[in-house]
């Protein structure tokens, strides 16, 4: 009995430890990804001379006193929307990241739905194809594609503030992303189903659209804001098709670091501004995020 | 008329031949069985019916109408799957009612609502009208996957095993519940299944089939008294036909068969529907098959007559009413079905009958049935 005891004592420290071990990581974890976030939001809000007190090494009150006390300004907010123009990049990286994504999703959605259900021959191999356009390097596309682009006359029409240009370009990688995603999901939906609403009066398209459709939600959904989420954030392929007219946040963030003066209060406040919408997206989200990843994974 | 008509209907796969060669004539207003083991083309041939799979070569006519290209939702027909197939973001309502919202007939709201009622009373799901099919159990979604097949009030109901996925207590009770449902909906029903009870119990003809090729069509009464073949006579019966491997002795007027453990004589009325169906064999003897139901043999405790053969009793297995017995004779071991009245233990030496009237035989090598 006492020896009874004493293991399950032992196991109990032994639970405790693995636990502990356990938060201090995640605790780690979680100032690793939130803090450089913290400064950032918090910098934007300080003057210059506020962001850059740095405390003596050591003194952790000092540090936390200088974070966090301050007097707030909105100086370089105003700065970016008066003087840097940032409504139009802002309105720009929404409609180029938010096009490309729907255009990805409903193409990529009927791709999917046609590998998943329908019998090529080479399937396997077109498969690949698609999945592979996402394995090589993005600056390995950029001189053939700018040549097509340039071809096209596309160019001409981002200067005039046409943004076509980048969302064809935000399309290329989004598309295949898209329909390599979606597939498994759509994979999953049993065929009876579909075959139970065709033998019910269903077409193929009523089948897809009124069965497969609403049942393919949870990826669908998590595919839309995967796609915006990369378009938004990208930078080098709207840093070279996205010319003087069709500039977007990323890009615009970054000249704010030139050759004559590093705006820190400006980057600061075009990076909060940067990350916002996706974070609130996610959050807004995160049920259709989680679902749709897991989804895949076991069969019901 | 919904009667349905498979002409030298073939479905290949790549290389693979799934069905070949199937002719069948399924009458309106039958019940008919397509039965065999997994993979031996039923249900392929159902799906041709229903239009989910091409048709490789043949043709096949539902009333008097060639289908072999016409869409499932315009041949009349409705299905149930096997794994019920049920739309699981629609309520069992809309489950119902989704048949008489896409078909090509339009109907009123008032309509479809009467219509899935009424097919809710009959199944005895109006309760769960409001719940999603996650909600059901395996037993109520089952009943939900016919309720939506009925309510269109189709030419032809087609059933792919639907109650292999149940227990074996409710799906006993099912057996019955289908059959009713089949009179009283009057409509022609083809379902498939590879348990032989089933087909047995619940059909007005059954199609046997192996590796795609069709075996025998006939009422339950001619596959289980009249099989044409080895395949036929061992798939129906539980326990199965017994097999024992004989010579077909002529001399003169008396045949008998013969071989290590007996000598049974033939009776005219035999002999004479073997002469019927294969003509006078020769005198030397023939390699046969005698086929013997567990249940079509007298067993009793000391040597009886000249067909009278020893047996040893290796396990006895009660079940209630009757007794399974595992007998052995040299170089066969058979199944008996016998009344729990026989007072037989593991081990004992039995004397053995065969009910004459009731002996099938087969040629060896083609395994086809002479009587």
């Amino acid at each position: 009995m006492a020896e009874a005891e004493l293991v399950s004592r032992a196991a109990k420290r032994k639970r405790a430890f693995w636990r502990t071990l356990m938060y201090v990581a995640i605790a780690a974890f979680f100032l690793w990804t939130t803090l450089p976030l913290l400064i950032m939001v918090l910098s934007s809000l300080k003057e210059l001379r506020d962001a850059f007190q740095i405390p003596d090494i050591g003194d952790w009150a000092g540090a936390f006193e200088k974070m966090f006390n301050f007097t707030p300004t909105l100086r370089h907010y105003h700065n970016l929307f008066v003087e840097e123009h940032f409504l139009t990049y802002i309105v720009n990286s929404i409609v180029a990241a938010g096009s490309a994504s729907v255009i990805s999703v409903a193409f990529g959605a009927l791709a999917a739905y046609g590998l998943a259900r329908g019998k090529i021959k080479g399937e396997q191999h077109l498969s690949f194809w698609i999945l592979s356009t996402r394995m090589a390097p993005v600056v390995a596309v950029m001189v053939p594609l700018y040549s097509i682009f340039t071809g096209l006359g596309l160019l001409e029409a981002l200067r005039g503030r046409n943004l076509v240009g980048l969302i064809l370009a935000y399309t290329t990688f989004d598309l295949p992303f898209a329909v390599w995603f979606m597939r498994s999901f759509f994979e999953d939906i049993p065929v009876e189903v579909e075959e139970a609403a065709k033998v019910d009066g269903c077409s193929n398209i009523q089948a897809f659209y009124k069965v497969i459709l609403p049942l393919a939600m949870p990826g669908i959904v998590a595919a839309l804001i995967l796609c915006l989420v990369f378009s938004w954030n990208d930078f080098i392929f709207a840093s070279v098709f996205g010319q003087q007219g069709a500039k977007t946040l990323p890009v615009a963030t970054a000249e704010l670091h030139s050759t004559v003066a590093i705006q820190w209060g400006g980057i600061m406040a075009a990076g909060t501004i940067l990350i916002t919408p996706m974070l609130f997206l996610g959050l807004l989200v995160k049920k259709y995020l989680v679902q749709g990843m897991t989804m895949g994974a076991v069969r019901q | 008329m919904a009667k349905v008509t498979l002409n030298n209907v073939w479905k290949r796969y790549g290389k693979v031949e799934a069905v070949l060669d199937l002719s069948l004539d399924c009458k309106d207003k039958e019940f008919f069985s397509l039965l065999g083991p997994s993979g031996c083309g039923k249900s392929s041939t159902l799906r041709m019916i229903a239009g989910l799979e091409e048709i490789s070569q043949g043709e096949i006519l539902i009333g008097d109408h060639v289908v072999n290209e016409v869409e499932p939702k315009d041949r009349d027909i409705a299905m149930v799957f096997e794994t019920y197939a049920l739309y699981p973001h629609k309520k069992v309502f809309a489950n119902m009612a989704f048949p008489l919202r896409v078909g090509k007939q339009k109907y009123s709201d008032a309509e479809i609502k009467k219509r899935v009622e009424k097919a809710a009373e009959i199944l005895e799901i109006t309760d769960f009208l409001d719940r999603y099919p996650k909600q059901l159990s395996g037993g109520q979604r089952q009943r939900v996957a016919i309720g939506r097949a009925i309510v269109r009030e189709p030419q032809v109901f087609l059933l792919d095993e639907p109650i292999s996925h149940l227990d074996a207590k409710l799906r006993t009770h099912m057996r019955g519940e289908l059959k009713l449902l089949q009179r009283t909906l009057g409509t022609t029903m083809i379902y498939v299944t590879h348990d032989q009870m089933e087909a047995m119990s619940m059909a007005d003809r059954i199609a046997i089939m192996n590796f795609g090729v069709l075996q025998q069509v006939g009422t339950p009464f001619e596959i289980f008294n009249r099989p044409v073949n080895q395949f036929v006579a061992g798939f129906v019966g539980d326990p199965p036909m017994n097999f024992i491997d004989c010579d077909l002795d002529v001399t003169g007027e008396k045949w008998q068969l013969v071989n290590e453990s007996f000598r049974i004589s033939l009776p005219s009325d035999l002999i004479d529907r073997y002469k019927e169906n294969n003509g006078d064999p020769s005198s030397k003897p023939k390699e046969v098959v005698l086929g013997v139901r567990p249940e079509n043999f007298i067993v009793s405790g000391k040597k009886g007559g000249e067909d009278n053969f020893p047996a040893d009793v290796i396990v006895t297995e009660p079940l209630g009413e009757e007794m399974i017995v595992d007998i052995e004779i040299p170089n066969n071991k058979l199944k008996l079905k016998v009344s729990v009245d026989h007072d037989i233990k593991m081990g004992d030496k039995i004397w053995l009958d065969v009910m004459k009237n009731k002996m099938h035989l087969f040629n060896r090598e083609t395994e086809k049935a002479y009587f």
